[in-house]
């Protein structure tokens, strides 16, 4: 706890949690896609890990596929993407970047990232109990929910301990930021990473409350027998259900995607800041229009609260009603085309050098940009119709995601690991993992944009075999998931590096010559970051005064 | 220390403070939003604790509660003019500590009445929204009172820092600004 407070360590154990979580939800999801692409062929050694009531004959039972998909879901967003890239990378740098000391809070800092691993251990043990882990989908859609087993219990206890944790990050955060940053360093001097993470922050204070008082709802249906989420009238299996009912299904909805919407921006807010550090640092070039990408990205964090109803545009809301969400939904690709475009314009006349940082930073670009513009089709009504609870969905936000945050998260790790640890990652070997993820992470999600175009429903316990209209398309699974092991192994490859490098890396204290304040100090900093506090005189990337 | 870093905490603790009771609006916003969309949406609304043989046992609590409340709130305001003034121990600090106590026991007493009637949170939704929303503004009170009665004890030989009874203070405020939100979207409506 009090080597916790010091924001550094705070950041690394961020990043080694998160990282063990990333490949927990990794493995969860080997194990589907197993099933995806071998629909009831047995795992050679499932019963052995898994029992006889989960995988009896080596054969994933549908109730253990739920509960691998709703955990996979949940891990990577909740416990491995989000922690990684507000609580590591946000922990370490952001201080860093604007000349503290520290954090602001320190405690509240530490104690944010305690309750973090209890309720992230806590989730992870579900899977011991009767019934398993929680199993409804990481969206936990009531009546499903509320009926299903005590997994779902434990899930919606460390959702409320999340949600406290995040507040106590995010407090923490945007406090440093209001309060520390060194003298010089205006609003609009600061480092556009900085600005994504305080957005970030913003978001996850004000839209968790939502998803925390969801849980409450829930948990109250669950376990005090009351009815906020379950409608009059239910039968389960032709039996009435012994409850007051009177609830509202969609009362659910409503709250939780007024946080998971803001949610996904807090995905990808971090993933554009690392981009905007890297590509301008490896490209020798000023990010273009600086205070454009800092109006666009309060504008997108801003907005991104008013949109949540695209995720529920089947429930048969109002046509005024969904004509709102389906008009801010196609305005809020505005702030996003602004950032990526000046990402991409930055680039224009620089000085490219392809290290390995800048491959992942570059090819979040384009990954970026499909995931984005495969949404425009999700938020307008008649195309959701079609595309809406389809694997579209599923290679819509991975490709947000995987490719797109996870590339960022990549490029943030070659870039500043001789920050932390005072030694470069191979280049050679980051090559290899970079071209062998950019080909693969694409084997894996191009084709679900053809299965969901083929109606395949993205919940299939038997990926959809029944849909023969589909066929053509569904040959794909058993490549894709190869192509996720092969996906596997080449991390496999990252994981060697950063272990062998954190040794015999080549030494460097600023290999890129990158111009932003967290270099203006010896890697990695020393307690207190700066032996002499820094004095800012102008703005963040000053590549092209020559002065590098 | 320098006065220099002083300011710097201060206005840390401020920030902190503000983004913290931001975030506590959202939480009681949501659960209240919960409440109205469901009463809205629903067409057999009936509001228990509106009926008669609750009513009468239910508004001495509603009338406690409101009074336990205002005295938090204006007893932590004489707290921190008296810290101002460098003369903390001339009031009675420990009178939010006592508040939060009454608050929770009103609820108590409330929560009771409502078991009784046969109106528990399973009974309706309508009960049920009245157990979380009172339920969560009770605990927020309780947390509350806790954090003033810690400082009463830390600062019982020194001086609680008047900026730190300006976040209490504005804690409080919070806190009435969702019984009264309670109050009239529960009693009045
Ligand atoms: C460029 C603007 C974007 C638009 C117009 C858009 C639109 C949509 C729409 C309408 C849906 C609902 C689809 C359905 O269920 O029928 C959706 C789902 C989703 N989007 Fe996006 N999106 C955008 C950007 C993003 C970003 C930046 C991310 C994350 C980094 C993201 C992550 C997600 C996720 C996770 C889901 C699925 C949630 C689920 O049902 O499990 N989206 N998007
Ligand atoms: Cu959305």
């Amino acid at each position: 706890m009090t080597r916790l407070t010091d924001h550094k360590t705070l950041g690394i154990a961020y990043a080694n949690t998160s990282g063990v979580f990333m490949v927990v939800g990794f493995l969860l999801m080997l194990l589907f896609r197993w099933q995806l692409a071998w629909p009831g062929q047995p795992i050679p050694i499932a019963t052995a890990i898994f029992g006889e009531t989960n995988a009896p004959g080596g054969i994933l039972l549908p109730e253990f596929y739920y509960q691998l998909v709703a955990m996979h879901g949940s891990v990577m967003i909740f416990l491995a993407v989000v922690p990684m890239a507000v609580g590591a990378l946000g922990s370490y740098f952001v201080p860093l970047q604007i000349g503290a000391p520290g954090l602001a809070f320190p405690r509240l800092g530490a104690a944010g990232y305690l309750l973090y691993l209890a309720a992230g251990l806590l989730m992870a043990a579900s899977f011991v109990l009767p019934g398993g882990a929680a199993n409804s989908g990481w969206t936990s859609y009531p009546p499903l929910a509320i009926l299903a087993s005590s997994g779902q219990t434990v899930w919606l206890v460390g959702i409320l301990m999340l949600g406290v944790s995040s507040m106590l990050g995010a407090i923490s955060l945007l406090a440093t930021i209001v309060a520390y940053r060194a003298p010089g360093l205006t609003l609009m001097r600061l480092p556009f990473f900085v600005w994504s993470q305080a957005m970030t922050a913003l978001l996850l204070l004000l839209a968790f409350p939502a998803l925390q008082a969801a849980a409450v709802f829930q948990l109250m249906d669950r376990v005090a027998g009351t009815s906020f989420f379950l409608p009059s009238g239910l039968a389960v299996s032709n039996t009435p259900l012994a409850v007051s009912g009177g609830g509202n299904p969609l009362l659910w909805q409503h709250l939780f995607w007024f946080l998971a919407h803001p949610e996904v921006y807090v995905l990808i807010l971090p993933a554009m800041g690392v981009v905007a550090e890297v590509i301008t640092a490896h490209a020798r070039r000023t990010l273009w229009r600086y205070g454009l990408m800092v109006g666009a990205v309060v504008a997108l964090g801003a907005w991104s609260m008013v949109v949540w109803a695209h995720h529920m545009l089947l429930t048969g809301m109002s046509t005024t009603l969904s004509s709102f969400f389906q008009i801010t939904t196609m305005a809020v690709s505005v702030p996003s085309v602004i950032l990526i475009t000046s990402l991409v314009v930055t680039l224009w006349g620089g000085a490219i050098r392809y290290t390995t940082a800048m491959c992942f930073a570059l090819a979040f670009l384009p990954m970026f940009g499909l995931g984005g513009v495969t949404g425009l089709p999700l938020g307008l009504g008649p195309s959701n119709l079609i595309l809406h609870d389809t694997y579209y969905v599923i290679g819509h936000f991975h490709y947000l995601v995987a490719p797109g945050t996870m590339f960022a998260l990549f490029a943030a790790v070659y870039h500043w690991f001789p920050k932390v640890t005072g030694r470069r990652l191979d280049e050679r070997l980051g090559l290899v993992h970079f071209l062998g993820s950019f080909v693969t992470m694409n084997a894996v999600f191009l084709p679900m944009f053809l299965m969901g175009i083929m109606g395949v429903n993205r919940r299939m316990y038997d990926a959809g075999l029944q849909y023969q209209l589909a066929e053509p398309t569904l040959v794909w699974n058993p490549h894709m998931t190869w192509s996720a092991v092969a996906l596997g192994v080449f991390q496999l490859v990252f994981v060697v590096n950063m272990v062998w490098s954190a040794k015999r890396g080549v030494p460097a204290e600023n290999p890129w010559q990158a111009t932003t304040l967290e270099w203006a100090t010896s890697s990695p900093p020393p307690a207190g970051n700066f032996a002499v506090p820094p004095v800012v005189t102008g703005a963040p990337y000053r590549y092209e005064e020559g002065q590098a | 220390m320098t006065p220099g870093v002083d300011a710097r905490r201060t206005r840390a603790a401020d920030a902190g403070t503000w983004l913290f009771l931001a975030s506590l609006v959202m939480f009681y916003a949501s659960l209240y939003s919960g409440y109205v969309l469901l009463r809205a949406g629903s067409e057999t609304w009936t509001t228990p604790w509106l009926a008669r043989p609750i009513l009468w046992k239910i508004q001495p609590f509603v009338v406690s509660n409101t009074l336990w409340l205002v005295l938090a709130f204006v007893n932590t305001r004489q707290w921190r003019l008296a810290a101002a003034s460098g003369a903390p121990r001339s009031i009675g600090v420990w009178l939010p500590t006592m508040a939060a106590s009454g608050v929770a026991l009103a609820w108590t007493g409330a929560a009771d009445a409502m078991l009784k009637a046969g109106s528990g949170p399973a009974a309706s939704v309508a009960a049920a929204s009245w157990f979380v929303l009172t339920g969560a503004l009770a605990l927020g009170v309780l947390g509350g009172g806790l954090v003033a009665t810690w400082w009463a004890w830390r600062d019982r030989r020194s001086e609680t820092p008047v900026h730190a009874l300006r976040q209490l203070q504005r804690y409080w405020g919070l806190m009435l600004v969702v019984w009264f939100s309670i109050v009239v979207g529960m009693y009045f409506v």
